[in-house]
């Protein structure tokens, strides 16, 4: 009774295969931020103390220095993450201008792609050590 | 069958052969001693099998012969077996209420002959838990100190002093995982931007030296797995495709030679790729790699081998393949007299056991203790 469907199978499935559509990931910093951020610091940067620190205004001492700065695009979570050095701009403005406080940002500069290209080439070697750096320039202020 | 029935089959049994025995037969029972019997003769066919539970089996495979078993707290496997002594080391970890309360972790002393806990060395709470891997703890070439990888995610590892039996430092390791020891006090890390990180302890486990190759390969395009095999001083891994590297401590520097490719291209066309929870092992007087492989798409890299792959690391030629008899997660090689090839199937229920010369299959162990196998290691290094 069905056997007239019998031809229609392979057409069925060729049009399925065609109307599949790879997944299309959103281009946006809030879904980059999800992707590489969110599984440690939690939801909107709000951290796990003691382990992990909060970045949701806990930013300040790497905002206002040269050595801060390279310190947020050196850091190893931002640095080998699998983006564009745009895309870790956008990143980096968005944890820092969207999930702060705006009293935490007044003033600061946003990060560029060039500023990103130019920090992350390199990696650190000894992270502490260079995040000492950062809090000592701030300090100094 | 009911109790009942066990019940009244046992009534008549009995009965049959209480009137059947003769009364000097009971007279003779002599009950039986407790005793401490000590693990004597080692064999390299010895081995510890251990993963995600809390319990740890040793097993002669040879023979078949279950020989003994600890806890291991509620810890995955990470086990550090000394070249020298009599006392083997494992990092575990212990909460008050097993699985929740404060949080206490050791690195445990035990007797290589008595399984006898000997000492123990509190070390920062913060070890590594997550899948059971090979490279979570290791002892640094002099038996001195025990590295400890530590994940909170932030990656740091632990130095233990073994000779003094005192935790001395926490070294900051951030972006780079696991530890591969190597010559004398050095040992390497793997990197996210597809570096190494190698560090240098002094003779009093200090940090003196910490260096960084450049990056070798793209983690986006064809990352490399964490699951590596030791060949001399000299580490091995793999991609995800079968690009092989070797990572080797030339006059000091750490250098990675350029990679061979374990497939040829019609071989990479059939899909055939490495893949598993252990899919490398050496064998080190045979100067042989095993590989486990099998056919996958993109992505497939823990999916469990049908095939393992021997290459001669001179020539970096394939001499053997080897067809396993059932899916298999972890390979592991003994490295004595008569080596054997252990293959340990995907579900963790069966250990299938080859000749590692001829890769004739020998004999099936089914009876080991642990529920999450995954891991092995030799009881003789």
């Amino acid at each position: 009774m069905f056997a007239h469907l019998k031809n229609s199978i392979p057409v069925l499935f060729s049009v399925l295969s065609a109307v599949y559509i790879a997944p299309v990931w959103p281009n946006t910093s809030a879904f980059d931020y999800r992707m590489n951020c969110e599984g440690c610091h939690a939801v909107a940067g709000a951290g796990v103390e003691p382990h992990v620190p909060a970045l949701k205004n806990n930013l300040a001492p790497f905002l206002r220095t040269p050595a801060g700065r390279e310190y947020l695009i050196r850091v190893p979570g931002v640095r080998q993450i699998s983006i564009s050095n745009a895309k870790v701009a956008d990143l980096l403005n968005y944890v820092v201008f969207t999930l702060s406080d705006i009293e935490e940002t007044q003033g600061v500069r946003p990060f560029s792609e060039a500023e990103v290209a130019t920090y992350r080439q390199r990696a650190f070697l000894d992270v502490p050590a260079a995040r000492a750096r950062a809090m000592d320039a701030y300090e100094s202020l | 069958m009911n109790h009942f029935e066990i019940g009244r089959g046992c009534l008549l049994t009995c009965i049959a052969i209480t009137t059947l025995l003769p009364t000097g037969a009971v007279a003779e029972f002599k009950p039986e001693r407790p005793t401490l019997s000590k693990l004597e003769n080692p064999s390299p066919n010895w081995v510890w099998i251990g993963g995600a539970g809390s319990s740890v089996t040793l097993m002669d495979i040879e023979s078949d012969r279950y020989l003994a078993q600890f806890n291991n707290g509620v810890s995955t496997l990470k086990l550090a077996i000394p070249k020298r002594n009599n006392e083997f080391y494992s990092v575990e970890t212990y909460m008050t209420r097993m699985y929740r309360g404060a949080r206490t972790d050791v690195v445990t002393v035990r007797s290589k002959d008595t399984l006898a806990v000997i000492d123990e060395i509190a070390m920062p709470a913060k070890s590594y838990e997550g899948m059971s891997i090979l490279h979570a703890a290791a002892l640094t070439d002099d038996d001195r100190f025990l590295l400890g990888f530590n994940m909170t995610p932030g990656q740091s590892v632990s130095i233990v002093d073994m000779h003094d039996r005192r935790f001395i430092e926490e070294l900051d390791t951030t972006g780079c995982a696991l530890v591969y020891p190597t010559l004398q006090r050095r040992f390497h890390l793997l990197c996210g931007d597809g570096s190494v990180a190698t560090l240098q302890l002094d003779a009093s486990g200090q940090l003196l030296t910490r260096a960084r190759t450049a990056s070798f390969f793209n983690p986006d395009t064809d990352p490399v797995m964490e699951k590596g095999a030791r060949h001399g001083d000299d580490w091995y891994f793999t991609s995800f495709n079968g690009l092989i590297y070797k990572v080797a401590v030339v006059d000091g520097e750490t250098q990675i030679t350029s990679p061979w490719a374990l497939v040829s291209a019609d071989e990479l066309n059939l899909q055939w790729k490495p893949g598993g929870m252990v899919p490398l092992a050496v064998h080190d007087r045979d100067n042989s790699l095993y590989v486990l492989m099998h056919r996958g798409g993109a992505d497939t890299h823990k999916q469990a081998g049908t095939q393992a792959w021997v290459f001669d690391l001179g020539s970096n030629s394939r001499k053997k393949v080897i067809r396993l008899k059932h899916p298999t997660q972890s390979l592991h090689l003994t490295q004595g007299k008569t080596p054997y090839l252990l293959a340990l199937s995907e579900e963790g229920e069966r250990i299938d056991v080859y000749h590692a010369g001829t890769g004739e299959w020998s004999h099936v162990i089914e009876s080991f203790g642990d529920m999450y196998p995954a891991l092995f290691h030799n009881y003789i290094r």
